[in-house]
């Protein structure tokens, strides 16, 4: 478990699960996009360790453990020392005091723990939450995709932001 | 499988696998196993370009195969050293690109070019590709991170493409002369 002054990330468990499911019929989580389309509930409860083998998801709660959001690295790339992150908070606790925290603990295990020194972050023109967390975590825009993913029935433009680690302020 | 010492032989010169992204490899059994992973592998598709006279020149892909977002990534690779010139290479990706819009029924095609690969971004731009982000030190190369650039092209950037006199050359020029085989 990670913690900052807000919130503490941790491991996805299996009782996890069914509240994720439940969020992911709601808004299309990316923790799913991975998992062909159509499956049934019964299929990921007993694929649990297969869909979830990865160690770079984590579940954002608040220190009374009230779940928050979902955050993530991935794309992991040791010879160019780099990976990608993204997150989701759900309804209701779109806060930055939150999302800031959950994303430079995030950082922080990153450039300290795994010894990366590149962050990147794909975000969709929408996710304005998200773009403006990202921000004031100091992560820089390199670009805009454009119309690169299709949600809702339109393309829409993807935004990259990118966080050296000398750029990230540990003390933050 | 035929072409394995082709691209085996290629992935072992320095000067043109400073351009791509890729881990070396260092036995053709190596390559081999590479190779057998890229048929199986439902988001790619591999290519061999062949000059006029049959012979291999190089290699052309989709990689990332994305079919809900309906993009792809394409890479071009010019092996033979006599054949590294823009025309090889154009029509090779002109051909590849009426095959991701005009087949696939792809929305978008996107490559990605190190910041010195100065060919190479010449010819995303006569082929209509606009620069869409600068990766800055994303790719560790000869000691060093370097930047890179995203070039993207829509689907109807190439029709407009096909519709001028340009694209029109292309075309007839890629009905006659190449060719390319999986």
């Amino acid at each position: 478990m990670f913690s900052g002054e807000k919130v503490r990330l941790r491991r996805i468990e299996k009782a996890d699960l069914w509240p994720l499911w439940e969020w992911h019929e709601r808004d299309e989580l990316y923790l799913f996009k991975h998992i062909k389309s159509f499956v049934s509930w019964d299929e990921i409860h007993d694929n649990y360790h297969e869909y979830f083998a990865w160690k770079g998801d984590f579940i954002i709660q608040d220190k009374g453990s009230i779940i928050l959001g979902i955050c993530s690295y991935h794309n992991l790339n040791w010879k160019n020392r780099s990976c990608s992150m993204s997150f989701r908070m759900i309804d209701g606790y779109y806060d930055f005091l939150l999302s800031v925290d959950a994303v430079h603990v995030l950082a922080s295990v990153i450039f300290n723990e795994l010894n990366l020194v590149k962050i990147d972050a794909f975000v969709p023109q929408v996710a304005n939450f998200n773009i403006q967390t990202f921000e004031k975590v100091n992560f820089l825009h390199e670009g805009i995709l454009r119309e690169h993913i299709f949600r809702n029935n339109r393309y829409l433009d993807v935004h990259i932001l990118s966080l050296f680690r000398e750029g990230f302020n540990n003390n933050d | 499988m035929a072409d394995l010492p082709n691209v085996f032989e290629w992935s072992q010169d320095k000067e043109l696998m400073k351009y791509y992204d890729e881990l070396p490899i260092n036995t053709s059994f190596e390559m081999e196993h590479i190779l057998r992973q890229n048929i199986s592998a439902v988001d790619r598709i591999d290519y061999i370009i062949e000059a006029k006279k049959r012979e291999s020149i190089g290699r052309i892909f989709f990689s990332r195969i994305n079919l809900e977002d309906k993009h792809l990534e394409i890479h071009t690779m010019v092996g033979e050293k006599k054949k590294r010139n823009m025309f090889f290479g154009a029509e090779a990706a002109f051909l590849m690109l009426l095959h991701a819009f005009h087949q696939l029924n792809m929305h978008k095609v996107y490559g990605r070019v190190m910041e010195y690969a100065k060919e190479a971004e010449i010819l995303q731009k006569e082929m209509g590709f606009t620069k869409e982000a600068v990766f800055k030190k994303r790719y560790f190369q000869k000691g060093k991170y370097r930047n890179a650039f995203l070039y993207g092209l829509l689907d109807r950037e190439f029709e407009d493409l096909l519709k001028s006199p340009k694209g029109q050359r292309y075309l007839a020029a890629s009905q006659g002369r190449g060719k390319m085989r999986a």
